[in-house]
């Protein structure tokens, strides 16, 4: 078995003047909950249309299990489930009609149906036309035709995309079981930090279609300096005295402290107890010292923030 | 080969519950009710004519050839892709390990039988009308029931129309708009009638013997075309717009 589920090299597409994915080099290990994350507008959809050749790459190439895929060479597409945006399904047809269709069309055993069915808990509405079927529904039954095939490796984009936190809950649920009971890589998309950081074994980070982090999420917690919170009676002597011994600092406001607080910037751990003694040589009444490690959240805000001189240029 | 089966297959299972598969009962049957109705309320009375039967199928087909197949054609392969536009299908569709131009393959295939079919229905809601009005109407002097000549000319009519299902076909499943696909058609079809009209005269413009919609309505007047230069040209017209369309769907980005 080969150990990246998917890879891609200076992936880069153009729509007219605006570079949409620009040089991104993935790497999704097999057996891997792979997180791709980025906010609106930063280029997931389209990576994900050109993993699974929707739309041809302006540049770089895409190897899907081990092979890269072109126009001509698309076998691997077979063991390969997706998901974009939202289900594509007939709204005339019921939810078994719909299975089925895409069965006839692969020419795969009848029972795959049914399977699907049941991994997503569709079989008892399988007998009902689209139409009546709710959102959330919907969205399962397009993950059961993604799982028709399968697959070894499902593209999610934006699962969770519309449903109410219990059916967020679920949908995670469901994609867990799915990577873990039948070994299925996923690679999903989503805006939120928070709605993979529970599953996901790695995630990548893309803004403005640039990769700003890929790895683990240990990694991702690495990739952000710790920083300490002191509370003092003197912030604004207290924050000279620090910069002077060489430590990055400011004052920020606190809801229980107001302006009484000094954030450090920490680049080591050890130096917590030797910025206590400094302001307590110095006369400061230290009230309060903490350590504090940002939220992935925080991190992942910070590593999309509009700081990128793209959008600014544009 | 087989791929295509099996895209065939699956399209078939996606017209259930759908105007596309009444759509071809309906046209016939509205094209020959009318004929029957006007036959039935006819008060003047009937010339003995050298061929009764030519004079029941001879309106019928004018009407078919020139506005009802063109139509047919228009909202059949307009509602065909329909059907995938609208849920967005194509990013489904496409990342199926089955070549794209099976998929494309498979419409035009299954248009083709549609059409067909429509084109039976018309042929045995002929015979059916010719028969009613045989018991009802003895006078016109109907004898025999001719069912090889007219599901000839119905057949020719049918291999005539292909070009215009190729054309359509492709229209409909290049631009998801509704609106293009049957604004095309009914525009094609009233352009082909008034050209049809005016060039009835004898001083024919020779090109519109190849207005691709007017291709059906030749089969009816041979002293214009000869009939193998129009089954020629609508057969070898739609292998090759079947093949661009196939070969711009393998190329198209799908967005
Ligand atoms: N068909 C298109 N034509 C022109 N620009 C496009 C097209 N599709 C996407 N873009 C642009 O490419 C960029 C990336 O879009 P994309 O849909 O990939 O973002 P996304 O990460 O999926 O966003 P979202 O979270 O909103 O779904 C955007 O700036 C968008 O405007
Ligand atoms: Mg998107």
């Amino acid at each position: 078995m080969q150990e990246l589920a998917i890879e891609t090299s200076d992936l880069t597409r153009h729509f007219g003047r605006v570079v949409a994915v620009n040089q991104l080099s993935l790497h999704v290990p097999t057996g891997s909950i792979y997180g791709f994350l980025g906010p609106n507008g930063a280029g997931k959809t389209t990576t994900i249309r050109m993993l699974l050749g929707l739309i041809r790459p302006s540049d770089g190439i895409v190897c899907l299990l081990g092979a890269p895929l072109t126009r001509t060479n698309r076998s691997q597409l077979a063991h390969v489930g997706a998901l974009v945006e939202t289900p594509s399904l007939y709204p005339h047809l019921t939810g078994y009609e719909n299975l089925q269709v895409t069965q006839r069309l692969l020419d795969s055993p009848h029972a795959q149906i049914q399977r699907a069915l049941e991994i997503v808990q569709l079989a008892g509405d399988a007998q009902r036309c689209i139409r009546q079927y709710s959102l959330g529904m919907r969205q399962r039954l397009g993950l059961a035709l993604a799982l028709l095939r399968e697959p070894s490796l499902l593209i999610l984009d934006e699962p969770s995309n519309g449903l109410d936190p219990a059916g967020i809950r679920d949908m995670r649920a469901l994609i867990q079981r799915l990577a873990t009971t039948l070994h299925i890589t996923v690679f999903l998309s989503s805006h939120l930090l928070s709605e993979v950081e529970q599953i996901a074994t790695h995630v990548g980070i893309i803004n403005h279609g640039q990769l700003l982090f890929e790895g683990t999420l240990p990694d991702l917690r690495q990739h952000q300096t710790d920083c300490v919170c002191v509370v003092v009676d003197q912030p604004q002597v207290a924050l000279g005295i620090l910069t002077e011994a060489g430590w990055q600092a400011e004052i920020t406001s606190d809801i229980a402290y107001g302006h009484n607080v000094v954030h450090v910037t920490l680049h080591e751990p050890a130096v917590v107890a030797a910025i206590n003694a400094l302001l307590v040589q110095h006369g400061l009444a230290v009230y309060e010292l903490r350590r504090e490690q940002p939220s992935l959240e925080d991190i992942f805000l910070q590593l999309t923030g509009d700081h990128s001189p793209e959008r600014n240029a544009a | 080969m087989k791929a295509l089966l099996h895209a065939i297959n699956s399209e078939v299972l996606k017209l259930k519950r759908t105007l596309t598969f009444w759509l071809i009962l309906a046209v016939p049957g509205v094209v020959v009710a009318m004929q029957f109705s006007s036959a039935l309320a006819r008060t003047r009375p009937f010339h003995p004519e050298p061929d009764p039967w030519q004079w029941v199928t001879q309106g019928v087909f004018f009407i078919w050839c020139l506005l009802a197949l063109p139509l047919l054609v228009t909202l059949e392969t307009a509602l065909l892709s329909a059907t995938e536009h609208a849920g967005q299908q194509w990013k489904h569709l496409f990342t199926l390990p089955v070549p794209r131009w099976t998929i494309y393959s498979a419409k035009l295939v299954v248009a083709l039988g549609l059409i067909g079919l429509s084109s039976l229905m018309l042929w045995l809601l002929l015979l059916l009308d010719g028969r009613i009005l045989t018991w009802l109407r003895p006078e016109m002097g109907l004898v025999g029931l001719p069912w090889l000549p007219i599901l000839r000319q119905v057949a020719l009519i049918f291999l005539a129309a292909w070009l215009i299902i190729a054309i359509h076909t492709w229209i409909g499943l290049r631009w998801p708009s509704f609106a293009v696909a049957s604004g095309v058609g009914i525009g094609a079809t009233i352009a082909g009638l008034i050209l049809g009209i005016s060039s009835g005269a004898s001083t024919a413009v020779p090109w519109t013997n190849f207005y691709p919609w007017l291709q059906p309505v030749l089969i009816l007047a041979r002293d214009r075309q000869p009939l193998p230069t129009t089954l020629g040209f609508s057969i070898v017209g739609a292998i090759i717009v079947g093949i661009v369309g196939c070969w711009e769907v393998t190329r198209r980005d799908v967005l």
